[in-house]
């Protein structure tokens, strides 16, 4: 590679950041000796000036289309998916919250207790028996 | 007057709050369409495809949990989603001329005071069309949406010395073909 063209490659480096220290130095060097290096910087900036320039122009209505096209039902999966831990906590507090209230009027938890078999009498049985 | 933090847009969003979801469009809708833009040319598809970008993204909100900044994430579904439509693009051959010509993204979508200026951008736009994808992706988002090298190899999932060389040869390449296709 002769002494231009590795100038050259060391310029399009440098406006990518890319140069090491050493790299730098030389390159400042060489811009302020050699005339056709300058103008090389000066049409490669303006080169990718223009570049820059091809980002395309807002759309106002960009968002409001996005927000129309999205898959509502998806959206609603995920607020459930979302809501599945605080489902299964409410459940379980309810349950205990129920145990309380058995435990508070029945004074245990057992079968007949959560059933409200034991505050049946024998009256009640003959009423249902008979009914 | 305090931005509200990327981060929490998406827990919003994520717990159904579409007006955080549409925070996050706004903020990111110059970026995803640039990129859209700089790899399918102003074609009357790019919006369609910027716009599919962004219900990808919202598909995946679960899965995103922070690996990576999100307009590098959004950058990579961009970048993805443009080069499937480019290919599908490609396999629409047999279609009438006129219809060719709709589709060739040369359609100027701005128009500028300095009619010299404007055909160095429609010129450069043809160029770029001409590099290989893998070229174009590199100057698209590291000359024309001005990301960093870093960020840039990053959405591309590259070593920051293969975008660095890539870019080289691809301006290279852009100032031949910018020879070739500008109007003398």
């Amino acid at each position: 590679m002769n002494n231009r063209e590795e100038l050259r490659q060391l310029l399009l480096r440098s406006l990518d950041d890319q140069l090491t220290p050493a790299e730098a130095d030389r390159l400042a060097e060489a811009l302020r000796q050699e005339p056709w290096l300058q103008k090389e910087a000066d049409n490669w900036r303006e080169f990718r000036g223009a570049l820059r320039e091809l980002h395309p122009a807002p759309r106002p209505d960009f968002v409001q289309r996005v927000m129309t096209a999205l898959p509502a039902p998806v959206a609603r999966v995920i607020t459930l998916q979302r809501l599945w831990p605080v489902a299964i906590a409410a459940s379980l507090l309810a349950l205990v919250v129920a145990a309380g209230w058995v435990f508070t009027t029945s004074g245990s938890v057992d079968k007949d207790a959560v059933l409200g078999l034991d505050e049946l009498t024998t009256d009640d049985v003959y009423v249902l028996n008979n009914w | 007057m305090t931005t509200v933090s990327d981060d929490t847009l998406l827990q919003r969003a994520r717990q159904g709050d579409q007006r955080a979801f549409a925070a996050l469009v706004e903020r990111y809708e110059a970026q995803v369409r640039g990129i859209v833009y700089g790899m399918l040319g102003n074609d009357s598809d790019a919006d369609d495809v910027a716009q599919e970008v962004f219900i990808r993204f919202f598909r995946s909100l679960g899965n995103f949990r922070g690996q990576a900044q999100l307009g590098t994430y959004l950058g990579r579904i961009a970048i993805n989603t443009a080069l499937t439509a480019a290919e599908k693009r490609k396999k629409r051959r047999w279609l009438p001329w006129e219809q060719v010509r709709q589709h060739d993204g040369w359609d100027l979508a701005d128009t500028s005071s300095d009619p010299g200026r404007g055909e160095l951008r429609d010129s450069l736009r043809k160029a770029l069309a001409q590099l290989s994808t893998d070229y174009r992706s590199v100057v698209v988002l590291r000359l024309v949406e001005g990301f960093s090298v870093a960020e840039t190899a990053a959405m591309l999932d590259l070593p920051q010395g293969t975008v660095a060389s890539r870019l080289a040869r691809a301006q290279q390449q852009l100032r031949t073909l910018l020879a070739d296709v500008r109007p003398t």
